[in-house]
């Protein structure tokens, strides 16, 4: 055998499992399988499912976009809050919030006007319902 | 030279050699296992030199040191002479009192064992003299127990007490180590913690599902996913929100029967599933709620909106018609029968129509099958010879004022807006009307408008009762009032449309099965023509045709997104129409298909779907309910829309005369609602035949038509209801009475007119429990409560009289 086969034999014995063990990351997987191209939905599940009870109880009063202009607004005494008003729902716990959803306005000295929704909907659902409020005055949640 | 070379290369190997046994041994996962340790052991760590250093303080260090001298001083003398002598003392007092309590027991025991016996003796001993002895016998034993349970009992006390006296030498010490431990307990946990930590083996962690055949081994890498230490960072150390866990525990679920993935493997490439013939990775976060769907087929979940909406979105936009999926409810066609559709509109329209439903009828479902000139003459040539088998004579429809007046009011009498729409406005229950007049013709608008069903049974529309008179005047107050301008009707009315061959129409319905949605004659048995889709989400991508299409990721979601969006980019040849989904409804269409998967379910694990309801309307209420298509709108056990009310109970709701009432001339409740009752004119029987099978069938057996015997309907009653209606429900925030109220409830004013009084007190103590998915708050009366109320409710108007008789 000539010297030069013995080298080309040698450095593929050395290349072959350099070549294994450096393989590309991809090369095992589907091409493109890491799947990038996925449309922005990044609102919590939370937040969706609060936003359709909302949808369901809360906008005649509070407004679709929560601003305090339902459609109900004009009849009532006291005028439903506006969700959208970051300065106000800053000011608010997330305990009290979620104790005026559950319990009405009247059980922490707001407007009777507000219903308790405790008998209706879930703990879970209360949950929901308070985080999407918060998404209404921008605070991302 | 090739000495040298043959050392290069053999160090060389050696090198590759460990570093792919080293890569071997020290597997990705317990990277991912020790980093989480470590992360723990450090934040342990912080928490134990936190600990260290509140000890540290001054304060607490001079505590510590005060508790540790006040220990040493107890010890000191608890190990004095004179105090162990007398500790001494006590213990042996305390030994030999316990030893006489010990002999007291034993011979109490004997006794009573002894006393026993005699008892038995005397009660099998026969009258006479030995009876006489053995009563003594038994007297004597008898006090005898009662003297040794006395001094037993003294012996006991008395031990006690030494006890008592024996535990005072060692109380304050005790105390005081005690109040040392508790300085330090946080300390001693952390250390503890700490230890445990050190010395927790790297493992594999799984969990078994299925009786052990399916391994979930997720968690060995994702370590914090049940532990309550990290709300944020990345995956493998983050807490799993524990909203879901609540109803699906690890132990019994594990994470790939929702996440996806190949939850065996070991390496994150694998186990997350992108690899090569692998058919279910990971489900990317907008899709997870499919997951939910494999399991809970036929629940609406109400915290995944989009698999409810991408359910109901199949079956509304007639994707059932074309492709079969296992288990889902069969829906009626969604498109309106064609077997005589030559007869009802122009040939013109058709022609319009079938280039691109969605440029006449925004709303329409019909989709788009983008047609080409020669299949849209030859699709309308086929249509319009669907024709009635003999035509009726031609219908002269009135054309004078006065008849196109009295039309407009039949037409707002009978509210047709409430599912028609009028220039976008009204329902959306039934087509747009405004540009009817280019679209149908007369004799067959005047027939349908007086027998929907003769031409398509599965209409929608209600009969009404109309005289001839006045449905010839609706149809040409219509036929007026709604022209098309850019069809004049004159222009093209009768004239014949050039073109198209019937034979070839017939073939293109076959081809792209108009069928599915339609009920054309000769189609009555054709199969669907698109791919069935049960299991459709377990479909490797190697099964999904991309055909000519570039630059999509070869992923199952990609895909899918891009059929839904657009059908046929794949391929020319496909025949998939173009439905104009929305992002939104392309998602929620992908959630609900990525439900259609049996990959990994276990058997048991499916919720049980609940059976369609059976109901069935009898008799002549039946054809009435038929006739009029109530269930269009209202439901009834379970069947029928949700539109309008529930009448499952309204015979037990509602009193007999408002009923009747109410069905002669519906006046709305709901002021709000653009969508009302329609009046259609019923007869007098039919009144009663309706009243009569509400009242006798659609009843609840607990609630009574009267709840209130008169001489309880008191003004005090009342007047307490009033408070309880305006300050603690304020039901006035949503309900009218009088003058006064919002808008979004019923009017309460005569109320009592309206309900029974059964109705109104079991509603006012929950009225979810009368009617599913009522909107309104539960505030769970009590029945005082709920009595006052409706009282108040009752007395209502006759209120003020009560007051003026006072």
């Amino acid at each position: 055998m000539s010297r030069r086969w013995r080298i080309i034999f040698l450095a593929a014995a050395l290349a072959l499992p350099a070549a294994w063990w450096l393989r590309p990351a991809g090369s095992r997987a589907v091409p493109g399988g890491e799947a990038k191209a996925q449309p922005a939905i990044r609102t919590s599940r939370l937040v969706q499912a609060g936003a359709r009870l909302y949808a369901e109880v809360c906008v005649y009063c509070h407004g679709a976009a929560g601003d305090g202009f339902g459609l109900n607004s004009p009849n009532l005494a006291q005028p439903p809050r506006d969700h959208t008003d970051a300065a106000y729902m800053s000011s608010l716990s997330d305990d009290n919030l979620l104790a005026v959803i559950k319990f009405g306005g009247a059980a922490r000295g707001k407007s009777p006007l507000m219903p308790g929704w405790g008998g209706r909907f879930s703990d879970r659902e209360l949950a929901a319902l308070a985080a999407h409020v918060r998404t209404l005055s921008g605070r991302p949640r | 030279m090739i000495r040298l070379w043959s050392a290069v290369s053999g160090v060389a190997l050696l090198a590759l050699f460990i570093l792919v046994v080293y890569q071997e041994v020290t597997p990705e996962w317990k990277t991912y296992q020790r980093s989480f340790n470590g992360m723990e052991e450090e934040r342990l760590r912080s928490d134990f030199a936190r600990a260290e250093e509140r000890l540290r303080r001054p304060e607490a260090r001079a505590e510590l040191a005060a508790l540790e001298r006040e220990r040493s001083r107890l010890r000191a003398r608890l190990e004095s002479p004179e105090v162990q002598r007398r500790r001494q003392e006590s213990l042996a007092a305390l030994r030999e009192l316990e030893d006489r309590f010990e002999k007291a027991q034993d011979r109490l025991e004997k006794l009573r064992a002894d006393y026993q016996g005699l008892e038995r003796d005397y009660i099998l001993a026969a009258e006479g003299p030995a009876l006489v002895a053995l009563r003594k016998k038994l007297e004597a034993a008898r006090v005898a127990v009662a003297q040794i349970t006395a001094k037993r009992d003294e012996a006991r006390r008395q031990a006690d007490e030494q006890a008592a006296r024996v535990a005072a030498f060692t109380a304050e010490i005790n105390a005081v180590e005690q109040k040392l431990g508790q300085v330090t307990a946080e300390r001693r946990k952390l250390a503890a913690d700490l230890a445990k930590i050190r010395g927790r083996p790297l493992e594999i962690k799984q969990v078994l599902l299925d009786g052990g055949t399916q391994a979930d081994r997720c968690t060995t890498c994702h370590a914090g996913e049940t532990r309550d230490l990290f709300n944020s960072g990345p995956a493998t150390r983050r807490r799993h929100p524990v909203f879901y866990l609540e109803d699906h525990p690890l132990e019994r679920f594990g994470c790939a029967l929702c996440h996806g993935g190949q939850p065996r493997a070991t390496t994150m490439r694998a186990a997350h599933g992108r690899v090569a013939h692998w058919s279910a990775p990971l489900i990317p976060n907008p899709y997870l709620g499919g997951a939910c769907g494999k399991c809970h087929r036929d629940e609406e979940l109400r915290f995944e909106p989009a698999l409810a909406d991408g359910r109901k979105l199949f079956s509304e936009a007639g994707c059932n018609a074309c492709h079969d999926v296992e288990g889902l409810r069969p829906v009626e066609k969604v498109g309106p029968d064609l077997s005589r559709v030559g007869d009802k509109v122009y040939r013109h329209w058709l022609a319009r129509w079938l280039k691109n439903p969605r440029d006449y009828l925004p709303r329409t479902r019909m989709p788009n099958f983008v047609l080409g000139e020669q299949e849209i003459a030859s699709l309308g040539a086929f249509l319009a010879s669907l024709r009635a088998p003999a035509p009726g004579p031609e219908v002269r429809l009135p054309s004078d004022e006065r008849a196109i007046a009295a039309g407009k009011k039949i037409f707002s009498d009978a509210r047709c807006i409430s599912c028609h729409s009028v220039e976008g406005r009204g329902g959306t229950l039934a087509p747009e009307l405004s540009r009817i007049a280019g679209k149908v013709q007369p004799g067959w608008l005047l027939e349908f408008l007086q027998q929907p069903k003769r031409h398509a049974a599965n209409s929608k529309m209600p009969r009404y009762r109309f005289r001839e008179q006045d449905a010839r005047a609706l149809a040409a107050y219509m036929l007026n009032r709604f022209q098309d301008a850019e069809w004049p009707q004159r222009a093209t009315a009768g004239q014949p449309e050039a073109g198209g061959d019937p034979a070839q129409g017939r073939a293109l319905v076959h081809n792209y099965g108009c069928y599915g949605c339609h009920d054309i004659p000769g189609f009555e048995k054709a199969a669907k023509v698109g791919a069935e889709l049960n299991s459709y989400a377990d479909k490797g991508v190697e099964r999904l045709d991309f055909g000519t299409l570039k630059g999509i990721p070869k992923d199952w979601f990609a895909w899918t997104r891009t059929k839904l969006k657009s059908p046929r980019v794949f391929r020319e040849t496909l025949k998939m129409p173009d439905y104009g989904f929305s992002e939104e409804e392309v998602t929620a269409l992908a959630v609900f298909l990525r439900s259609l998967s049996d990959e990994g379910v276990p058997a048991g694990y499916r919720a049980p779907q609940k059976p369609a309801s059976t109901y069935v309307p009898e008799g002549a209420f039946g054809r009435l309910v038929e006739d009029l298509n109530c269930l269009v709108c209202h439901s009834i056990r379970g069947r029928g829309g949700t539109l309008a009310p529930d009448l499952t109970y309204e015979g037990s709701r509602v009193r007999r005369e408002w009923l009747a009432g109410f069905l002669k001339n519906p006046q709305t409740l709901r002021l709000y609602m653009q969508e009302r009752m329609p009046k259609f004119y019923l007869s007098e029987d039919e009144i009663e035949t309706i009243v009569v099978y509400m009242k006798q069938v659609l009843v609840n057996g607990s609630i009574p038509e009267r709840a209130f015997a008169p001489s309880e309907l008191t003004p005090t009653l009342a007047s307490e209801g009033r408070r309880l209606y305006h300050e603690k429900f304020a039901c006035q925030a949503c309900h009218q009475l009088g003058l006064e109220g919002g808008a979004i409830g019923p009017e309460l004013t005569n109320i009592g007119q309206r309900l029974t009084e059964g109705w109104l007190v079991a509603w006012l103590k929950g009225s979810a429990k009368l009617v599913p998915n009522v909107k309104e708050p539960q505030y769970n009366m009590s029945d005082e409560e709920a009595r006052a109320v409706a009282a108040f409710l009752i007395a209502g108007a006759g209120e003020r009289r009560l007051r003026a008789a006072r």
